[in-house]
């Protein structure tokens, strides 16, 4: 099955609106991939705890916008990976680009909650709502439990993220000396030789 | 290869402690630097000081990298240009790099002249903040 076909009943299946067939496919593909059921279970919770936050007095911009959004954040997270460096069962990226703090941070920031600071700016003000919020970046973590706040200026424009929960550096670490075993990847050597060679 | 601009990432410590313990290599911050700081809440310490700077080209279509610390690769920022949107603004994927592993990346648009500020983790009673921004971008 193409992975666009697959990636469009993950979101289906999420929303509940597979037809029959749709459903026999994705079953189908479940059982060839035993780790994919466990994943979207995952995804359906994150899917159900980021539409629980959204107060029901609001309607979103339209139908979709959720499902939308979250998609268009995997698909800026594969466009900035090489191919080489693309997850080998590439729906495995979406774990990371759906984790639950940054779905948070997107329903946080489309309400624009204290988290964002809104801009005062009469000129700022004339992009919609949903202008403003689209524009808004996402921040994507990788493993920890971390929390993250946009910060925008007067003109709108995003001038602070704040990253917390990081883990703390040692205090005892002198930067000039240490050097850590692991390996960085190919494109910092590639990005080092053309600077310096 | 197309160069199609250049940015600055400093790597800067804040603390509301004693600067000093950011060692000798620390510097201090500009007027105009400390000002902008400053004047987001919530990056404002009592005190800043300049752990180190690189200034790299960006490279339309690549993956390039930042070591505001050379020669130490302790700290680390690539970054990927994705999308121009007129002369003054650039769509970058940033990533965060700490002991050589990826700990968070953003999509942030950045305008030409306007530094975005990362709050980083904690070290030595103070943060670390990242603060990247584009100098020059080619018009379109």
């Amino acid at each position: 099955m193409k992975k666009e076909k697959t990636e469009e009943l993950f979101v289906k299946w999420i929303d509940g609106l597979l037809t029959p067939e749709e459903e026999a496919q994705l079953a189908a593909a479940m059982e060839s991939d035993p780790g994919m059921k466990a994943e979207l279970q995952e995804l359906k919770k994150i899917s159900e705890s980021v539409v629980s936050e959204v107060p029901a007095s609001v309607e979103p911009p339209y139908g979709d916008f959720f499902n939308s959004k979250l998609m268009r954040k995997i698909d800026l997270q594969i466009q900035s990976q090489r191919p080489a460096k693309k997850a080998e069962r590439w729906w495995q990226s979406m774990r990371w680009a759906w984790a639950p703090v940054s779905a948070l941070a997107l329903v946080l920031s489309f309400f624009a909650g204290h988290r964002i600071s809104r801009p005062a700016d009469p000129l700022a003000q004339k992009k919609t709502f949903v202008e403003f919020t689209a524009e808004l970046p996402t921040v994507y973590f990788t493993g920890e439990a971390l929390d993250a706040e946009v910060i925008a200026d007067f003109e709108g424009d995003v001038s602070a993220i704040v990253v917390n929960g990081l883990s703390a550096i040692r205090d005892d670490i002198d930067f000039v000396t240490v050097n850590t075993s692991a390996s960085l990847p190919e494109s910092y050597e590639s990005s080092e030789a053309r600077r310096f060679h | 290869m197309e160069a199609i601009g250049s940015m600055s990432v400093q790597l800067i410590f804040a603390t509301d402690g004693d600067p000093e313990i950011a060692g000798k290599l620390a510097k201090e911050m500009t007027v105009t630097d400390l000002k902008k700081l400053q004047g987001i809440k919530e990056i404002k310490f009592e005190h800043y000081r300049l752990l180190g700077v690189d200034k790299p080209v960006i490279l339309k279509g690549y993956e390039s990298w930042a070591t505001p610390l050379r020669p130490s690769k302790e700290i680390l920022v690539s970054f990927q240009p994705i999308k121009r949107s007129g002369d003054e603004r650039i769509q970058m994927v940033l990533e965060y790099w700490q002991s050589k592993r990826k700990v968070f990346s953003t999509n942030p648009e950045l305008k030409k002249g306007k530094t975005l500020y990362l709050l980083g983790p904690e070290w030595r009673k103070g943060r670390m903040i990242l603060a990247v921004k584009i100098e020059e971008l080619k018009k379109l």
